[in-house]
């Protein structure tokens, strides 16, 4: 056996059975004369992972996310009308916006320089406290893992710089469940187990909210920079509002049913500050509310050490260790 | 949700045809069967769930991503239903669509996309068409053997395996639990499934070359 063939070998049985799994270098050179076996063994990996799935009920809660998705499509029925109309419509859509274009200026880069200047301000070192609220809860209510199930209304989430965050939620069990990232390695641990640190920095990421929109909202510039990529922009006329404030609303561009389909951002017009955020829409797969909102409720100067497990737990605490996973 | 009738034991074709009574170039221009068109993909999604789920879980370890893939593989699916070919079986078009999915999904994260080669696509193909001829109305009684061929695995292996799968233990927990070293365990494990594989193919549940 070449070592290729013996790295190989031990990165695969490492990928099938460890809980860590180091970088690896071999994994996609599969030699010739193993790929038989790779093939049966993943088969056999596959087979018993979905048998132990099973007990959780996620096959119906897997089948039911697709079937909201599918039976909500209820506009389909009036496609005809509309394609019979829409060419009349189009070309009335498209005198209405040269109209808008021609009368508003460049409306669109004004508000690109608006949300620009917001990802330029989420870069400054500080960190925000934010309070959670479930706007609208799940229809479904299959819930997998009862007891583990994590209330969203009411979690704590603090945000520093890139990869700096704490997110406190409780249990259905009664417990609190307390997760983080320094920016080095993420932590996650209930008040009463150990506390599981990975240096994989996504490892312990779970319900923080926005985690779907490629990057997350722990990571503020990232977060923002793929709302403006991804998402339809438009802003949020808030002149009847009590107060002065910059809002946007975020329509996504794809089909994709990952992440929240709608996503409105206030900001404080003076210091840049993201003082509400709203994600609707939210996908179903994993259970969970459909629309969330995040209030801040606290600026304070950025302090490192908070966002390190330590200072979250006594220093007899277990620790356990794992390395990135791929 | 194991024994849904009639409908189940029928090709997709049939399926079609037999719930809508029409050619399928009819309904997709008739929005009155468009209620119909979404049961009959019910039951397709239903009759295919787990199959789409062991080729998620053979190729991603995380199971919030397999549930993501799931649910993206099942609607591009169903956005592309017009493009299937009713003469074809539904389960190796909605793999295709998997396998393309997956690699997105890798390539999104910058990741390898580990065991996604034509060849390890192919031969595991195979295993799921032989699945797929296996007697019986529904994805639990085709891969039933594998309950008979875990009870006949020696006790050393069954019961890390277990431990492994179905009681959630990280490997780690498993070799303290059979107290034993962590590369004796992986060692038994790895056994165990080649043990598994041998004792389906000689089932006849996986493909298995003729000697």
């Amino acid at each position: 056996m070449s070592d290729n063939s013996e790295e190989f070998e031990k990165e695969f049985y490492s990928w099938l059975d460890d809980e860590t799994f180091p970088d690896s270098k071999f994994l996609d050179q599969i030699p010739a004369d193993a790929e038989e076996k790779v093939a049966e063994e993943l088969l056999i990996h596959g087979l018993l992972s979905e048998m132990a799935m099973r007990g959780h009920s996620d096959e119906e809660r897997r089948i039911n996310s697709v079937l909201d998705e599918v039976y909500d499509k209820q506009g389909e029925g009036n496609l005809v009308p509309m394609k019979k109309y829409g060419t009349w419509v189009g070309a009335l859509a498209a005198c209405l916006l040269l109209f808008l274009w021609l009368f508003s200026g460049s409306g669109e880069n004004l508000m690109a320089d608006s949300l620009d200047r917001v990802i330029s301000a989420s870069l400054e070192p500080l960190t925000r406290t934010y309070s959670i609220s479930v706007l609208e809860e799940a229809h479904s209510s299959s819930r997998p893992n009862k007891g583990q199930q994590e209330d969203l209304d009411g979690a704590i989430l603090v945000v520093g710089g890139k990869d700096q965050y704490v997110f406190t939620r409780r249990l259905e069990s009664g417990y609190t469940r307390i997760s983080g990232c320094d920016g080095r390695e993420s932590w996650a641990m209930r008040e009463d187990g150990p506390v599981h640190v990975s240096t994989d920095l996504n490892r312990f990421i779970g319900n923080v909210p926005g985690r779907r929109e490629s990057s997350s909202f722990v990571n503020l510039p990232v977060f923002l920079r793929q709302l403006k990529e991804s998402f339809h922009v438009e802003k949020i006329d808030c002149s009847k509002e009590a107060e002065e404030v910059l809002a946007f609303r975020f329509e996504r561009k794809s089909q994709s049913k990952i992440g929240a389909q709608l996503i409105e951002l206030w900001v404080d017009p003076g210091n840049l500050l993201i003082l509400r955020l709203r994600l609707s829409g939210m996908p179903q797969a994993r259970g969970g509310p459909r629309s969330i909102e995040l209030q801040l409720v606290e600026t304070s100067p950025f302090v490192q050490s908070f966002f390190s497990h330590d200072h979250h737990h006594e220093p007899e605490r277990e620790v356990r260790t794992s390395k990135k996973q791929q | 949700m194991e024994s849904r009738g009639f409908y189940e034991t029928l090709s997709p074709k049939r399926l079609f045809k037999s719930i809508l009574g029409v050619d399928k170039k009819y309904f997709k221009k008739t929005k009155h069967l468009k209620i119909e068109e979404k049961k009959s993909f019910e039951i397709l999604v239903r009759e295919n769930s787990r199959m789409l789920t062991v080729f998620l879980c053979s190729r991603i370890r995380e199971q919030a991503v397999v549930d993501d893939l799931f649910q993206e593989t099942m609607l591009v699916a169903w956005r592309r239903l017009p493009d299937y070919d009713l003469n074809r079986p539904f389960g190796p078009w909605l793999r295709g669509i998997a396998h393309r999915v997956t690699l997105a999904y890798f390539r999104k994260q910058s990741r390898l996309p580990f065991f996604m080669t034509e060849k390890i696509n192919l031969l595991m193909d195979k295993h799921f068409n032989s699945i797929d001829l296996q007697s019986g109305d529904n994805w639990q009684d085709k891969v039933d053997a594998l309950n008979d061929c875990l009870k006949g695995l020696p006790e050393k292996y069954r019961s890390v395996i277990n431990q492994k799968y179905f009681s959630h233990e990280s490997i780690l927990s498993v070799s303290e639990w059979a107290g034993i070293s962590l590369e004796a365990c992986k060692k038994r494990m790895q056994r165990g499934r080649r043990l598994l594989a041998q004792c389906l193919k000689t089932k006849g549940t996986l493909f298995s070359k003729p000697t």
